[in-house]
C-alpha cells in the first residue's frame, strides 16, 4: 500500500498548526483555543481586538512562536544541506563549528554594543553571519589537505574550532563582564523574551537561505553519490558546496543571533525527516524546514510551560525530548522502512 | 567520437602518469582499456570524462574540446559508471536513476514525459523494474551496481564510460551487464570501459587498448592486442593464447606463481628476449629443474624464471656477458644433465652465452637446440654465432624446429648414454676468457 505523496508534509503542516495553536493558547495565562482562533482572525483581519488576551497572543506569544518556526525551519533545513553536501549524517551547523562562530560573531557585537539598526535590519545577525562564515572559511582550509578534503578531518576540525570559538565566547565575556548577562542569557538559547523586532530582522535571512537551499535541491540529491559522481552528472560540485557552506551558515548565523546557541535540531530533525520522506531534496527539504518548525514551537511550548513561570531554555528542551524521540525512529524507522 | 591527442598528465610534476597519449574512439564502437594497475587507465578515463585536466593535449568529443564544454552539456554527451559505490541514500531505485536526467531538467522543472520515459527504459534494461520503489540501500552489491548502470543510461549519452563495471558481480552477472553495455543494439552508443578480464575483454571489446607507463603498448582487435609477449610486458604474466570458438583470443593464466619443486633431471636454458618465455613453464611444469643464464636484468626472460623461481644467472641490463657470469653459467651448464638452447638471436654481447654451450658440449654433455629460425637471420655477431651453431650441430648437438618438441625429446635424450666424447678440438677454441 503506498502512502500519497503528499501525505508526510500534510502531516508536518498539521503538526505546525497544532503546535503553534497550543503554544498561543498555553501559558501561564490559559486563553481556550477556541478564542485564541478568534482573536487571530480579528488581528489577521485589521480589528483592533483590545483587552489583555489579545495583547498576550499578538505582542508576546505569536512573534515568539513565528520566531522558534523561524529558527526551527532555518537550523533543520541547514543541517540537511550540510548532510547532503558533506556526506555525513553527523554534520549540522553545530558540529562543525558554524554555531560557534556564529556565537562569537554575535557577542563580540554585543559586547562592543554594535547592536545598531541597518536599513531596518539589526547588525547582529550580521556579526553572526561573518563569524559562521569566517569559521567555515578556516574549518574548511584546515581541513582541506593537499587539495582534498576528509570528511572526517572536517568534522575533527569543525569540532576543534567550535571548542576554540567556544573558550574566545567565555574569554570575551570574562573582560567584557558588564554585558555577561546579556550574552549568557542568549547563549543559553532561548526564546524567552523575543518579539516582534526579532522576528523582523531574522525573517529575511531565513527566508532566503530556506529559497536558496530549495533551489539547489537537485544539485544535493546528487551530492549524496559524492562529488565526483555529481560532477559526472554534470553538476558543479564545487561552486554547490560552496554556496551551500554559505547559505548554510547564513542559516544557522540568523538561527543563533536570534535565539542563541540551540543544538540538536539541525543534526536529528533532518535524520526523522529522510526516514519519513526519504533522500530526495525536492521533498526533505520542504518537509524538514516545517518539521522543524513544528518541533522547535513544541519544545518551546515545553519550555514555557513545564517550570511555569519559570522559562527554560528551549536547548534543554530540544536535547531532554529530542534525543529519546530520535533514537526510537532510528530502531524502529529503519525496521518498517523496507517492508 | 572520442579523440584523446598526445596528452601529458602528471599528479605531482616530475612523475607523469600519462605520456605523449593519443587515441581515437570510432562512433559506436566498444573499447576495452587494459593494463596492470598504476598503469593509467583510471587517469585515461578521468581525462575522457572531463573531470580531470592534461596539463597538455586535448580531449575531443566530436569536433569539441571538452573544456569548452559545461559541466551540463558535457553529461549530455557522457556517462560515467564509476567504480565508487553510491553511497547510503534513502531514495527509491526510481527516485535515484531519475538523477541520471539532471543534465536534462532545469532547476524547478517537473520531470517530463521524456524523463519519465528514459528512466523506465534504463530499469528495465536493467532488470529494475521490479525494484522500482525499493529504497536503495535494502539493495544488494549486484543490484546496486546495475542501479549505476541504470543512472548512466539514463542520461542517454553517446558516449558511455565504464571503470571496470563488473567488479562487484558474479560471473554470470558480469556476463548480463556485458551484453547489456557491450553487445546487439546499443543504439549507437560509443562504449569505453575498463577492464580487468582479459576473456571477457576480448569477448565483448572491437577493439582493446592495453597500456603500460602511462601510454598504449598495443591498440587494436583482440586478437592482436592479446598476445603472450604484449601480456608478458604490460602485466609481467606468462599466458597461453588459445583460440576462441567465436574467433576471439581466449588467455589461460599460468596462475599461481609455482616455485619449482621438482627433483627431475636439471636442465640449463639459454635464453633472453623472450625466448625461453614459453621454455620455462614447459620444463618447469614438466617435472623439470631448471637454470637459466646468462641473461640481463629486465629481461622478460628473467621475470618468467623469477615467477617460476628458475635459478638464473643476471647480468646488469644491456651489458654484455661478464666474466664473473660466465664463469658461474659453465658451472650450471656443468652440474646440468643437458643444455637447451632457446631461439635466440646472437649478438656479441651474448655470444659467450653459445660458446659455453659449445664448452660443455665438447666436454659430452647433452645439448639441444631449437632452431625455430634458421641461425643466420639471429647472427648479429658477424657470422661467429652461426660458426659455433655449425659446431655444436657437427659435436653431437639435437636440432628441434619448435619449442614445443623440447618435452618430447628430452626424455629420449637424457636416457642416451653420454657416449659422445671430446672430439673436434675445434670444440675447444671459443672458450670465453674469464670462464678459464
Amino acid at each position: 500500500m503506498r502512502r500519497p505523496p503528499w501525505l508526510p508534509m500534510f502531516l508536518a503542516a498539521l503538526a505546525l498548526a497544532g503546535a503553534a495553536l497550543l503554544s498561543l493558547a498555553s501559558g501561564p495565562v490559559g486563553i481556550p483555543p477556541g478564542r485564541v482562533l478568534r482573536l487571530l482572525c480579528a488581528w489577521a483581519t485589521g480589528h483592533k481586538e483590545s483587552g489583555i488576551d489579545a495583547l498576550i497572543i499578538v505582542q508576546i506569544r505569536l512573534p515568539r512562536i513565528i520566531l522558534g518556526g523561524l529558527v526551527g525551519a532555518g537550523l533543520a533545513a541547514a543541517g540537511t544541506a550540510f548532510q547532503a553536501i558533506l556526506r555525513n549524517p553527523l554534520a549540522d551547523p553545530y558540529v562543525i563549528g558554524v554555531s560557534a562562530g556564529a556565537g562569537l560573531g554575535a557577542a563580540i557585537g554585543i559586547s562592543l554594543g554594535l547592536d545598531l539598526a541597518f536599513l531596518g535590519l539589526s547588525t547582529i545577525p550580521l556579526f553572526a553571519f561573518i563569524g559562521a562564515l569566517l569559521t567555515v572559511a578556516l574549518v574548511y582550509s584546515l581541513a582541506r589537505i593537499n587539495g582534498r578534503i576528509s570528511m572526517s578531518s572536517l568534522l575533527l576540525c569543525g569540532v576543534a574550532v567550535g571548542a576554540f570559538l567556544t573558550a574566545c565566547i567565555s574569554l570575551l565575556l570574562v573582560f567584557y563582564r558588564r554585558n555577561l548577562d546579556e550574552v549568557v542569557f542568549w547563549l543559553m538559547g532561548g526564546l524567552s523574551g523575543r518579539g516582534w523586532r526579532q522576528v523582523w530582522y531574522t525573517a529575511p535571512y531565513i527566508l532566503i537561505g530556506l529559497v536558496v537551499v530549495r533551489l539547489l535541491a537537485r544539485d544535493l540529491n546528487l551530492m549524496i553519490l559524492g562529488e565526483e559522481n555529481a560532477a559526472h552528472f554534470g553538476v558543479n560540485a564545487t561552486r554547490t558546496r560552496n554556496i551551500i557552506l554559505a547559505v548554510g551558515s547564513l542559516l544557522a548565523a540568523a538561527s543563533v543571533a536570534a535565539s542563541g546557541v540551540i543544538g540538536f535540531v539541525g543534526l536529528m530533525i533532518p535524520h526523522m525527516s529522510r526516514l519519513m520522506v526519504g533522500s530526495d531534496h525536492r521533498r526533505l527539504l520542504p518537509f524538514s524546514a516545517v518539521f522543524g518548525a513544528a518541533f522547535l514551537v513544541a519544545a518551546d511550548t515545553i519550555a514555557r510551560v513545564a517550570l511555569a513561570p519559570m522559562d527554560m531554555p528551549v536547548g534543554v528542551i530540544t536535547a531532554l525530548c529530542g534525543g529519546p524521540f530520535f533514537l526510537w525512529i532510528l530502531r524502529h524507522g529503519g525496521r518498517r522502512r523496507d517492508a | 567520437m572520442l579523440e584523446v591527442r598526445e596528452i601529458n598528465f602528471s599528479y605531482t610534476p616530475g612523475s607523469p602518469v600519462l605520456r605523449n597519449l593519443s587515441l581515437k574512439v570510432n562512433r559506436g564502437e566498444v573499447l576495452a582499456v587494459l593494463g596492470a594497475n598504476g598503469s593509467g587507465k583510471s587517469t585515461l578515463l578521468n581525462l575522457m570524462a572531463g573531470t580531470a585536466r592534461p596539463q597538455s593535449g586535448r580531449v575531443l568529443i566530436g569536433q569539441t574540446d571538452l573544456e569548452r564544454l559545461s559541466r551540463r552539456s558535457l553529461a549530455k554527451r557522457i556517462a560515467v559508471v564509476p567504480q565508487s559505490e553510491l553511497g547510503e541514500s534513502l531514495f527509491t531505485v526510481r527516485e535515484i536513476v531519475m538523477l541520471g536526467r539532471y543534465p536534462w531538467q532545469g532547476y524547478l522543472a517537473r520531470e517530463s514525459e521524456e524523463d519519465k520515459a528514459a528512466v523506465d527504459t534504463a530499469m528495465s534494461a536493467t532488470g529494475l523494474s521490479a525494484l522500482a520503489d525499493r529504497r536503495v540501500n535494502s539493495l544488494s552489491g549486484g543490484e546496486r551496481q546495475r542501479v549505476q548502470m541504470a543512472l548512466a543510461l539514463a542520461q542517454k549519452t553517446p558516449v558511455l564510460l565504464l571503470d571496470e563495471p563488473t567488479t562487484y558481480l558474479d560471473i554470470k552477472r558480469q556476463i548480463e551487464l556485458l551484453d547489456l553495455i557491450a553487445a546487439g543494439d546499443r543504439g549507437g552508443r560509443t562504449v569505453i570501459m575498463i577492464m580487468h578480464d582479459l576473456n571477457l575483454a576480448a569477448a565483448y571489446a572491437d577493439r582493446l587498448a592495453l597500456l603500460a607507463d602511462g601510454g598504449i603498448l598495443a591498440l587494436g582487435t583482440p586478437g592482436e592486442v592479446l598476445t603472450a609477449r604484449n601480456l608478458a610486458e604490460a602485466f609481467g604474466i606468462t599466458v597461453d593464447v588459445m583460440h576462441g570458438a567465436n574467433g576471439r583470443p581466449n588467455v589461460v593464466l599460468h596462475a599461481m606463481k609455482r616455485r619449482v619443486t621438482a627433483d627431475g633431471p636439471l636442465i640449463h636454458l639459454v635464453g633472453g628476449g623472450g625466448t625461453a618465455a614459453n621454455l620455462i613453464p614447459e620444463l618447469a611444469s614438466g617435472g623439470y629443474r631448471v637454470s637459466l643464464g646468462v641473461i640481463n636484468q629486465g629481461d622478460l626472460d628473467a621475470a618468467v624464471a623469477d615467477e617460476w623461481g628458475v635459478e638464473t644467472v643476471l647480468d646488469p641490463p644491456a651489458s654484455p656477458v661478464s666474466a664473473a657470469a660466465a664463469e658461474r653459467c659453465l658451472g650450471m651448464m656443468l652440474a646440468a644433465e643437458a643444455v637447451v638452447v632457446a631461439n635466440v638471436p646472437f649478438g656479441r654481447g651474448n655470444l659467450d652465452n653459445l660458446r659455453l654451450v659449445l664448452r660443455v658440449c665438447g666436454l659430452g654433455h647433452k645439448v639441444l637446440v631449437i632452431n625455430e629460425d634458421a641461425i643466420g637471420v639471429r647472427d648479429f655477431a658477424g657470422g661467429e654465432a652461426a660458426a659455433i651453431m655449425g659446431s655444436l650441430l657437427a659435436a653431437g648437438a639435437c636440432e628441434i624446429k619448435h619449442w614445443q618438441m623440447a618435452a618430447e625429446v628430452l626424455p629420449d635424450m637424457l636416457q642416451r648414454p653420454t657416449s659422445m666424447t671430446p672430439r673436434s678440438p675445434s670444440a675447444m677454441i671459443s672458450v670465453p676468457n674469464g670462464a678459464e
